[in-house]
């Protein structure tokens, strides 16, 4: 598939093909095997028993659409990354 | 036959007793290994399916017994985030669940979401079969405490941070609260391999049938009804 990329929030998304793909493919392969990136990173995934996403590092929130949930993760990685600094200010203050 | 209770109930000698031993099963790396086995079947059977609460159960059994080796008298306490809902509550304090987030570099970001409500959980508690309870409780109720206390509690590898062995108290409880309430319900799999015989991931002797009663796992809660 042709690489798939968006912006949000000042973060880019990208949706892409994983390398190596056709010598990974075997009868047990899940078929999600894209690649998502986020501002260039690739960002680990799964499927769960029901075929949603979620993410390792984001695993409690799950949707069937790929994209949809990299953005509800930047959103929250945004969100804790404000909590900590606004607790850190806290600390010395 | 060992009591769980909120953890608010707990004395100050319970809460000392039980903090030491989540340090000692740090120190022997069993926190570790829980985690990284809760990670390696994170997309299995272990979530959204009809084994989440067994498989969970089972888990909590096995890690109390781990705690009890060191000091017998202990029982898990449980974190009801339906009626807890502050981040500055005593579930946080230094001398409690707060002195892990630095210490073994969890990374809490304590109100990342929303914590469920207690209506919510009323609701849930109505269901009168499995399949909804277990789907609409694992999704609304269980989900979001993870991703509100963030960091190490939102990954694969949550249980790193022992809080979540406070909150899945919590859900055993809800669960064991609804059986009582529906002793008539049967047991539903979500798909083929998840039924109430299938061996739980991990543990391949272990089925839902072996924890469905957690009286007969020598354990109860404070309050059942």
């Amino acid at each position: 598939m042709e690489p798939e990329r968006h912006e949000y929030k000042g973060h880019s998304i990208e949706l892409r093909a994983r390398e190596g793909r056709e010598e990974r493919v075997g009868a047990a392969e899940p078929e999600e095997k894209l690649e998502l990136l986020i501002d260039d990173e690739s960002v680990r995934y799964g499927q769960l028993p029901d075929g949603q996403y979620a993410l390792e590092e984001y695993a409690y929130d799950w949707t069937d659409n790929l994209l949809d949930l990299a953005q509800r993760f930047i959103d929250y990685r945004d969100r804790a990354d404000e909590i900590r600094r606004q607790a850190d200010s806290g600390e010395e203050g | 036959m060992g009591i769980r209770k909120d953890y608010r109930d707990l004395t100050a000698d319970e809460r000392d007793r039980f903090v030491q031993a989540l340090k000692h099963v740090k120190s022997t790396g069993l926190i570790d290994r829980f985690a990284q086995m809760h990670a390696g079947h994170f997309f299995m059977n272990i979530h959204r399916s009809s084994h989440f609460l067994p498989w969970h159960r089972e888990m909590l059994r096995r890690f109390e017994n781990q705690l009890q080796d060191f000091r017998p008298a202990i029982s898990l306490p449980y974190w009801n985030s339906s009626a807890v809902r502050s981040t500055t509550s005593s579930l946080w304090n230094n001398g409690f669940m707060g002195q892990f987030n630095a210490a073994w570099n969890l990374g809490r970001a304590l109100g990342s979401s929303t914590l469920p409500t207690s209506q919510l959980v009323q609701t849930n508690r109505g269901r009168g079969t499995y399949d909804v309870f277990w789907s609409e409780l694992e999704r609304f109720i269980h989900n979001p405490p993870h991703v509100w206390v963030g960091g190490e509690m939102a990954d694969i590898d949550s249980p790193h941070d022992p809080v979540f062995y406070l909150h899945h108290c919590w859900i055993d409880k809800l669960w064991a609260m609804w059986q009582l309430a529906h002793p008539g319900a049967p047991f539903v799999a979500s798909v083929a391999g998840a039924g109430l015989n299938d061996p739980l991931m991990e543990w391949p002797n272990r089925t839902p049938a072996s924890v469905i009663d957690h009286h007969a796992l020598g354990y109860s809660y404070d309050s059942e009804n």
